[in-house]
């Protein structure tokens, strides 16, 4: 019933948020990755500061990406965030396997994994965005809330999210 | 008290089941209360050569109560005759013939005007109001009292009348007429119970349409909650739900 009230209440307003991730996938035989045909994406959100470990199963989210043969392509994956998640880093594992059954459930076994946080990507109501290549090797890359752009005007310069004073835009 | 029975018979409608009446002095008239029972008569007399019926039976009226003499409620009766006052000019005409010491030619005329009175009466006569012994019964919009039989019988001038029946929980029930001289009508009383105010006073309406306002509200909300949150863009990829 609480609920219900508070559904009332809040009728009209976003909850949500979407961040909306540009990969560069890389090709099969890029350095780290040769041998692997798929790259399974993890996310997680968790306010550990060291990358999460553990199986990735089935029921957890992720997405597959296929490794191009030729030349590097780009996959947007949009991630939709709860409300109560938003201000959580969001942890994005990559997982690289030569068969997409390697990289989920219980045969997981992924020959590389690397790992992106993002140390806040999402904004209640608000649509974020962020572009990088896919990580091929070991590797852990950290990425600072002002770098996901969202809430800009897109006519007016910036060089980055964040106000002088390192508000993000979608806070102000 | 005969001033105020006076005013009473006369503001009493045509319909009403108590027979018209003008009491005689209970007492022997003095010598006075004959010269003012005269001065009335006169009067009574000139106000119906004016025209003025009214107070031509005011006139008659009381100088009948105040001196007992036949000849006033005779001319009463005749003038209630000439308003079109049917059924009184018959109660008075029959009171008339009650008085023993009646002249033979008058008793004759009050006899042969009670009996052409009589036929004059309009009669309405009103079925279905057993099953509804509370139900306000009024003629021309004045309450009729008295004991109800089936049919309950009203009996009035000819002309144009109305008759309502207005029961608690029901629609007022009403009808218009018009009754020739000596006239009767038959109608059916049916009271169509009112659903709506029934419905109205039910605590159980009042729940439902609480738990309906509340709950389209909620489900309203929810709607409209779900229907704002955000969604991922067509046409742009995968979507993952964390």
């Amino acid at each position: 019933m609480r609920r219900a009230w508070l559904a009332l209440l809040l009728a009209g307003c976003a909850q949500n948020a979407i961040l909306e991730l540009t990969f560069e996938v890389p090709t099969a035989d890029a350095a780290g990755v040769a041998g692997a045909t798929v790259a399974v994406l993890e996310f997680r959100s968790d306010a550990s500061t060291v990358p999460p470990s553990g199986v990735l199963g089935t029921d957890m989210p992720s997405a597959t990406l296929l490794l191009p043969p030729g030349g590097p392509v780009t996959q947007v994956v949009s991630v939709v965030a709860p409300g109560d998640a938003v201000e959580t880093p969001l942890w994005v594992g990559v997982h690289y396997c030569a068969r997409e059954a390697g990289c989920l459930g219980a045969d997981f076994n992924p020959m590389n994994q690397s790992w992106v946080r993002y140390e806040r990507a999402f904004y209640v109501g608000e649509y974020t965005e962020h572009g990088l290549p896919l990580p091929a090797a070991m590797e852990r890359v950290d990425v600072d809330a002002c770098l996901v752009y969202g809430c800009l005007d897109r006519e007016r310069p910036s060089s980055g999210a964040c106000d002088m004073a390192g508000v993000h835009a979608c806070e102000q | 008290m005969r001033t105020v029975l006076a005013l009473t018979l006369s503001l009493f409608p045509a319909f009403a089941a108590a027979q018209y009446r003008v009491e005689p002095p209970s007492r022997e008239p003095t010598e006075a209360d004959i010269e003012q029972a005269r001065e009335l008569f006169m009067q009574g007399a000139e106000r119906v050569e004016q025209g003025r019926w009214a107070d031509a039976v005011s006139a008659y009226e009381e100088s009948y109560r105040l001196s007992g003499i036949p000849a006033a409620l005779f001319n009463t009766a005749t003038t209630l005759r000439s308003m079109g006052r049917h059924r009184d000019a018959r109660d008075l005409f029959r009171q008339v013939l009650e008085v023993e010491d009646l002249d033979p030619e008058t008793r004759e005329m009050a006899e042969s005007r009670m009996r052409e009175e009589a036929g004059r009466v309009a009669l309405i006569l009103l079925t279905g109001l057993a099953e509804a012994p509370d139900a306000r019964l009024e003629l021309d919009g004045q309450t009729v009292e008295g004991p109800r039989a089936d049919p309950v019988e009203l009996e009035t001038d000819p002309g144009e009348h109305a008759v309502s029946v207005l029961r608690e929980g029901y629609a007022p029930w009403r009808e218009a007429l018009t009754l020739e001289d000596g006239g009767r009508q038959s109608l059916r009383v049916e009271l169509t119970p009112l659903r709506g105010a029934e419905l109205w006073e039910s605590p159980i309406f009042w729940t439902v349409l609480v738990l309906v306002v509340v709950g389209g509200g909620v489900l309203g909300g929810v709607l409209a909650q779900d229907a704002a949150q955000l969604r991922p863009r067509e046409g742009l990829g995968m979507v993952v739900e964390l």
